[in-house]
């Protein structure tokens, strides 16, 4: 059997092994729903249009043309192409213990995942300290590292990713008006980001204190932060 | 004499579709999607919610939608993308897949089961398409509104994550 017909066959096994409650009489409510479904969006789109005639209004007054979610920074900001552009990916976050509570966790092509999120209770209890202060922690391969979110500082770690001689640099709390990280290897090697949640991630092919940079930059193309990972790994 | 109406068109007053096809559409394939969508998404409360609210957006537009080669294909890309989009404010009770215990024990490879459920959601719809329901590259691509190539390329990297967390050769 190969690998595809393994997949097939247990996919098919678990999809027929999920119990579906199969109410037919729901298509009267949906079918009666329908009515109430156009109302309800006929208000959320009056609430929309008013949301974004007052964006617009913003807009045009800062000179800002283009959101994050739309941004597209290749020409604005030198040697960003459409091939160096890494994609981070949002996959479901471990599941949480007492030591991490964990809220987000990313892959990008080269690493599996790099967990992000809060201590918990035994975290603060090994640091004999009471919680309260907002920390951000990272983590992957059963390491993890923490900082103060209050921290000015870029919250910057170093992910293994198989021991290859190759790191995953995260930096955990761009600025959040950052639309664009923009990573830049000591060879001149640039490779860029959109940042989810305050977090971007990228695979260096040095490894240790490479030396690398990260810059943020907002949806005017305007360096907003910078984050060294030498400096502050 | 009056004519007798045996026309199989039964208009909705409000949407002015054709119910009628639409209830064969939404009996003839909800079950698949709802099993699909909760593969896809990791859960079985989730991808229910999330189909069910595809369905109604389709019967809200089913004269557009019914003209598609594969309106499945059209309450799929929805239904994921709805549920992609609730992921993170659901609860994790939301996310669990609930086989039937019989069918779990009975399972071939669970541990293949669960690193399918490891994969990063616009891998696993691909796979779900592409596995689950049988559908080809091209029916997956215009499902999810993807060119083919992107579909190929994704489940090229699933398959290789898969084989990589279960320690197979590439």
């Amino acid at each position: 059997m190969t690998f595809e017909e393994r997949i097939r066959t247990t996919l098919q096994h678990a999809g027929g092994g999920i119990a579906v409650d199969e109410r037919q009489p729901e298509l009267n409510r949906l079918a009666l729903e329908a009515p109430r479904l156009r109302r309800s969006r006929l208000l959320a789109f009056a609430a929309g249009f008013v949301v974004v005639a007052a964006v617009g209004v913003i807009t045009v007054v800062f000179g800002l043309a283009r959101s994050s979610d739309t941004f597209n920074p290749i020409g604005l900001i030198p040697g960003l192409t459409a091939e160096n552009e890494i994609e981070l990916i949002e996959i479901d976050p471990s599941p949480s213990d007492e030591s991490f509570s964990w809220d987000w966790a990313y892959s990008i092509e080269g690493i599996d995942r790099v967990d992000v999120g809060r201590p918990g209770p035994d975290f603060w209890a090994a640091a004999g300290r009471e919680p309260g202060e907002e920390m951000r922690c990272s983590g992957a391969n059963g390491g993890y590292g923490c900082s103060l979110v209050r921290d000015p500082l870029p919250d910057v770690g170093g992910q293994n990713a198989g021991g290859l001689g190759v790191l995953a640099w995260s930096w955990a709390n761009v600025p959040t008006q950052a639309a664009v990280v923009v990573f830049t290897e000591p060879d001149g090697r640039v490779t860029w980001q959109r940042p989810s949640n305050r977090f971007v991630m990228f695979l260096d092919a040095v490894g240790n204190d490479c030396g690398c940079r990260m810059d943020a930059y907002d949806a005017g193309g305007v360096l907003i932060g910078s984050a060294h990972v030498r400096d502050d790994f | 004499m009056m004519a007798k109406n045996t026309s199989a068109e039964v208009k909705d007053g409000h949407t002015g579709v054709n119910v009628l096809d639409f209830d064969e559409f939404y009996r003839a394939r909800r079950v698949e999607m709802v099993r699909a969508v909760a593969l896809a998404v990791g859960g079985r409360d989730l991808g229910c919610e999330a189909a069910d609210e595809a369905f109604a957006r389709a019967l809200t537009r089913w004269g557009e939608v019914s003209g598609y080669d594969n309106p499945a294909g059209w309450v799929y890309r929805v239904a994921v993308n709805w549920g992609r989009s609730r992921l993170r404010r659901s609860s994790r009770e939301a996310r669990q897949l609930l086989i039937d215990p019989l069918v779990e024990q009975e399972m071939p490879e669970p541990e293949l089961l669960e690193a399918v459920k490891a994969l990063p959601v616009k891998y696993r719809a691909v796979v779900v398409a592409r596995f689950f329901l049988d559908w080809s590259i091209q029916q997956t691509a215009e499902a999810l509104a993807v060119p083919e190539g992107t579909v190929k390329t994704r489940q090229s990297r699933a398959i290789q994550r898969l084989r990589k967390r279960l320690k197979e050769p590439q």
